[in-house]
């Protein structure tokens, strides 16, 4: 692995190393200025000595601090979830520089100096050195015996730390899977070690038996990318992306010692959730099959045996011993539509959370009791997770399961080329229809998906909908099928001219042929028309008065209108409009107009939601 | 081989200092060594031995004896001046070490030997040769190989005067020469140099991580320490280090709110609808139409304007050398010489003047007609005067009365005032919030700057129209889901972005690159270029035929 060093601080470096070598007890983060140590004022503070100048330190200070390389330093800092920050102000942190310097907090760096795991990276570099010694002297005995006291390191405490609650480690899985699921993929060459590889893919397949047994998945998605899905587990929605079955293209720009120093973190984490995540849902953990009449277990053994029977809990093919006593309580899931649909049309937000419960119902056992077969060439490893997350069965050739191509019981047969020989007793769709039946938490028609046909449009399940935005054809198709009411999702001109060709029929009133009682109307005056109506005719009959008068007119009224006023103000007059006015409210207002109300709480308590 | 001189190479020894030296036996010869199971090495009169050096040959004894094979290498400790002679019972092999020093010359190679014993040893194998006991197969195993049974103890130990160095090599010598001796497989076949063993260290597996065997949440993972000895369990923490600080709240912080998987857009569906697809599209068209224009731009800034040239190095040296007095010189040299482009220059300055006089001209026109109205404005009187301070004064009051009249109406309207005022503030209050909101989750989103480098995000994924598959079968995965790990941790400010990538480049792993010298090059493209003007002439030439 490349050594060198992430940013530009490579000149530096070596000389902070040597620095660090040289003076270890001498702590550069507290030091002092030599005009401090000797002024008489030591309670002077200076520049540089408080504020966020203290609180930040560079990364190069930090290694000196640590004693620490800086590949281990960026080890430590990813094990232990620490990370760079950045300052408000960089010139009152570095000393007047506005450089694009690397700095931790303070309070980070203090307590990264407690953490005993540093003591294993320089038990390491010991190790290593005697290592080397040994292999140079040609010391079989020693250089095995080294080996087998090479210095190792839990991260469960760690693990714990970073994630207090079951929970948080929940909500942190999208990161550990998509990088699992990545380090998964690889081939195992020299670069990285055999071992990672092998624990993400097993943490991989284990998560994927924990999604099948809860029946978690709730969407997926085929991109051009690779294949995303979505999960629900305990509440948290959980995203991860999985590349499709082709060769990884080049790697560029990548620093594989950081990537596999997350994974091998994320890889701790994994195991500790599988393991709870398992007891959950009434798995035997570490996982196993039963075959035949025994049960088969992983426990770490290298022989060929022990490959195959990997493979055979890994495949997805064949659902994991459960403990005695749990059943299988999916299987036994009725969607209870109509029958709570009447009790529920009252209240609205109860039928629409009703509504939920039933298509999340729905797509546990959207595949229940029907068998898959999985031709060549297409997705099997997604296919197998997707259908036997919702219900189904699933074979293919070669699979650990007794089901074999000819067998009756296969409902669908899962085609990705036109097929030369079919069989009657079931139906050939196109693996889109296993995608789109999930996302549409139905059972699609199949003769869109017919092998040959050209398949409808994969759309994204992530696209929420809102009213006024556009919504394909199908979309809408899929949502009328589901009961909802579309007309808010119809573009505009669209339905509106519907709706007013329907409208235009008016309902003719019939007259009642002879003698007949029609209820009467109460007749309402509205006074303000009346005010209106006499204000207009004022003003034609001020039109009509010719221009000599209308002079004397405008005075008149002016004069009127002075006087009013004056009046008012006059204070005897005031007081009485004030006895006359108190008996009504609105003098209140008047007399002490409401002040905006300040809000309280006006201090922002806004927590910001994830953002894309 | 018998009686015959062995002249050992010095060019084993010489690279290593002139110490020394490596013999090789070398048993080609006639007689040859074949069915000597062992060899002792004489030296001399009396000892026998290999090793030794010259102050022992001086005095005649032997240092040790040594017993070796056929095939094994002799290794010396040779010096300058040294002449050794092995004695295979009868059979006398010389070997004469050059001197391996600074000295070439006889004279100084026998100055301190005492080549006696030698000459006499000599003359006896000659004699023996004469009286017909040449061959060793001829003679018993008793009259070849002398059991050495003395223990002489007066003798030095040759290992004390040497260093610890050349007695590591020497130990390492003995202990090969003790080896038991393989037999020799075939006569013909040449006696090979056994090579060192190589230890072949097979590594154990590293210890495999297993499956989780707890539940983390449920375990208590806290040391347990005996509380009730306090001072034990006190010096306990501090030796252990398990006095923790507590855990800073930042370190659970999240340093950005960014999805941990950014969700796909609809259009980047493999099979996507229409709609979706071209509004995806065109929203990559137009950043890249941005990246474009931005590109554009800076091209332009850096273009010369239309009328602009870039400063010739003349003008340069003018703009630097003025005000120095060396420019006037100049001129007064030129000025001194024939003057012949000075009237076209003439000519051509004469139409500007000409509207340079115009112009003025028009100004003085224009000032007078200003004057003439300035005459014309006489001075104010002073009922003009008072008239407009009273108008003045009028107007004020009537303002002054109309806003306290303003004032005083406003009591009526306090209702629809305070209401106006609720109104904005709420309206305030809300953009406030807004703004509020939007500053903290951009403040939340953004990227931060670590590191010297300049970040960089994947170019957004898509496929062409045309390239979009019909199947998924033919699906051709677009981007790089590693990089796009990696890039996310940078987007999410967890690493820094370094400064270079070409750190990350391989060092150290040789390439061949394959270089064309020049010279052939030249005659290569010399040869294309011939051919090119050869065929463009039979071009022609078959036109002209034509």
């Amino acid at each position: 692995m490349d050594d060198t060093v992430l940013d530009g601080e490579r000149n530096t470096l070596g000389e902070s190393d040597r620095v660090g070598g040289l003076n270890l007890p001498h702590d550069t983060l507290q030091e002092r200025s030599e005009h401090e140590q000797y002024s008489p004022m030591v309670n002077q503070k200076r520049k540089g000595e408080q504020g966020a100048a203290v609180n930040f330190v560079s990364r190069k200070k930090a290694l000196i601090k640590l004693q620490l390389s800086l590949n281990d330093f960026r080890r430590l800092c990813i094990l232990k979830g620490v990370y760079p920050h950045e300052p408000n102000n960089r010139k009152k942190v570095q000393n007047g520089s506005s450089e694009r310097k690397i700095l931790y907090l303070l309070k980070d760096i203090k307590f990264l100096a407690q953490e005993p795991i540093i003591n294993q990276f320089r038990n390491y570099k010991v190790f290593l050195r005697k290592l080397n010694h040994a292999k140079a002297k040609r010391e079989a005995e020693k250089y095995t015996k080294i080996i087998d006291n090479k210095p190792q390191y839990q991260l469960d405490r760690i693990v714990k730390e970073r994630y207090p609650t079951f929970s948080s480690a929940i909500r942190e899985l999208d990161d550990a899977l998509c990088l699992c699921f990545v380090f998964a993929r690889f081939p195992r060459t020299k670069q990285l070690d055999t071992n990672l590889i092998n624990e993400c893919q097993r943490l991989t397949a284990e998560f994927m038996h924990y999604c099948i047994e809860a029946r978690a998945v709730t969407n997926t998605f085929v991109s051009i990318k690779g294949i995303y899905y979505q999960a629900e587990i305990l509440g948290e929605k959980i995203t991860w992306l999985v590349a499709h079955d082709r060769g990884l293209p080049v790697v560029k720009q990548v620093d594989w010692a950081v990537l596999s120093t997350f994974a091998e973190f994320y890889v701790a984490m994994l195991s500790f959730v599988m393991f709870r995540l398992y007891q959950s849902v009434g798995l035997v953990y570490p996982p196993s099959i039963v075959s035949g009449e025994q049960t088969v277990t992983v426990e770490g053994g290298e022989d060929e045996d022990d490959e195959e029977i990997k493979e055979k809990i890994y495949s997805l093919a064949k659902p994991l011993l459960k403990k005695t006593g749990v059943e299988s309580f999916y299987y036994n899931f009725q969607i209870d539509n109509d029958d709570n649909m009447d009790n529920f049309d009252a209240v609205e937000a109860e039928e629409e959370l009703q509504r939920k419960l039933n298509e999340k119902k729905a797509l546990k056992v959207l595949f229940s009791g029907s068998t898959f077969w999985l031709n060549r060439e297409t997705p099997k490893e997604s296919l197998a997770f997707l259908i036997r997350s919702c219900g189904g069965k699933v074979g293919w050739d070669g699979a650990p399961v007794d089901i074999k191509e000819d067998a009756d019981s296969i409902t669908y047969q899962i085609v990705d080329r036109p097929m030369k020989s079919t069989n009657i007793g079931r139906i050939y769709v196109q693996p889109q229809f296993v995608y789109d039946c999930v996302n549409a938490r139905r059972r699609l028609p199949t003769s869109l998906y017919a092998p040959g046909a050209s398949l409808p449009p994969h759309l994204s399940p992530f696209h929420a909908e809102r009213a006024g935005d556009y919504v394909p054809v199908e979309r809408l198709e899929e949502l009328r099928a589901q009961g909802k009411d579309v007309t808010n999702y119809v573009t505009v001109d669209h339905v509106v001219s519907e709706e007013k060709k329907q409208k235009k029929p008016k309902v003719v009133k019939k007259k009642a042929e002879g003698l007949a009682v029609t209820p009467g109307q109460m007749h309402k005056v509205n006074q303000q028309r009346i005010i209106n109506l006499q204000g207009e005719a004022n003003k034609m009959r001020e039109l009509m008065i010719p221009k000599k008068q209308q002079r004397l007119y405008q005075k008149l009224k002016k004069g009127l209108k002075r006087t009013r006023t004056e009046v008012i103000h006059h204070p005897t007059f005031l007081h009485i409009t004030s006895q006359a006015l108190l008996s009504q409210r609105s003098v209140l207002v008047w007399t002490r107009p409401r002040l905006p109300q300040w809000s309280s709480n006006s201090t922002l308590l806004f927590r910001p939601s994830v953002v894309q | 081989m018998l009686g015959q001189t062995l002249r050992v190479g010095s060019g084993y020894g010489r690279h290593e200092g002139g110490q020394l030296g490596t013999v090789l036996l070398d048993d080609d010869g006639p007689g040859g060594l074949e069915g000597c199971a062992h060899v002792v090495c004489r030296l001399g009169k009396v000892g026998r031995t290999a090793v030794c050096d010259n102050r022992a040959l001086q005095r005649g004894k032997c240092a040790r004896s040594l017993t070796c094979s056929a095939h094994n290498i002799f290794r010396f400790f040779c010096f300058p001046r040294f002449i050794a002679v092995f004695a295979l019972n009868s059979l006398f092999l010389t070997g004469n070490f050059e001197d391996m020093g600074k000295t070439t010359k006889k004279n100084n190679w026998r100055k301190g030997t005492k080549v006696g014993d030698v000459e006499e040893v000599l003359a006896k194998s000659n004699f023996d040769q004469q009286a017909g006991q040449a061959t060793v197969s001829a003679r018993s195993n008793d009259e070849l190989f002398v059991v050495d049974r003395e223990a002489r103890e007066e003798l030095p130990d040759p290992m004390e005067n040497l260093t610890h160095k050349k007695k590591a090599i020497l130990e390492r010598i003995m202990k090969r020469v003790d080896e038991p001796i393989p037999e020799p497989k075939a006569a013909a076949k040449k006696p090979t140099i056994p090579k060192a063993k190589k230890t072949i260290i097979k590594r154990k597996e590293p210890k495999k991580a297993e499956a989780a065997k707890m539940d983390l949440w449920t375990t208590d993972l806290e040391p347990k320490i005996d509380l009730n000895d306090a001072d034990g369990a006190r010096i306990y923490k501090e030796t252990l280090k398990l006095t923790r600080v507590k855990q800073p709240r930042t370190v659970l912080a999240k340093p950005s709110l960014l999805r941990a998987v950014a969700l796909p857009d609809a259009g980047a569906s493999y099979n996507p609808d229409v709609d979706d697809y071209s509004e995806f599209v065109s929203r990559l068209v137009e950043d890249e139409k941005r990246v474009i224009k931005k590109d554009e731009k800076e091209r332009r800034r850096k273009e010369l304007k239309p009328g602009q040239k870039m400063i010739t190095a003349e003008e340069y040296r003018r703009e630097m050398l003025e005000g120095l007095g060396v420019l006037e010189e100049e001129k007064k040299d030129a000025e001194e010489e024939p003057v012949t482009a000075a009237p076209a220059a003439a000519a051509v300055d004469e139409p500007m003047e000409e509207a340079a006089e115009a112009g003025k001209k028009l100004k003085k026109a224009n000032k007078a007609g200003e004057k003439l109205e300035n005459e014309k404005a006489l001075p104010k009187t002073k009922k003009q005067r008072r008239k407009e301070r009273e108008q003045e004064l009028a107007s004020r009051k009537k303002s002054k009365m109309q806003t306290q009249k303003e004032l005083e109406q406003s009591v009526f309207k306090v209702k629809k005032l305070a209401r106006e005022v609720r109104e904005e503030e709420s309206a305030r209050e809300a953009a406030l919030k807004i703004k509020r909101e939007h500053r903290a989750i951009a403040k939340a989103t953004r990227r931060k700057r670590h590191g010297k480098g300049t970040f960089e995000d994947n170019m957004e994924e898509f496929l062409l129209a045309e390239e979009l598959p019909s199947s998924m079968r033919q699906i051709n995965p677009q981007g790089c889901i590693v990089s796009e790990r990696f890039k996310s941790y940078q987007k999410r400010n967890m690493i820094p972005v370094p400064l270079e990538e070409a750190q990350w480049k391989k060092k150290g792993r040789l390439r061949y690159k394959i270089k064309e010298e020049r010279q052939s090059k030249e005659v290569r493209s010399n040869w294309a270029r011939s051919c090119v003007s050869n065929r463009s002439i039979r071009s022609t030439s078959t036109i002209v035929s034509r």
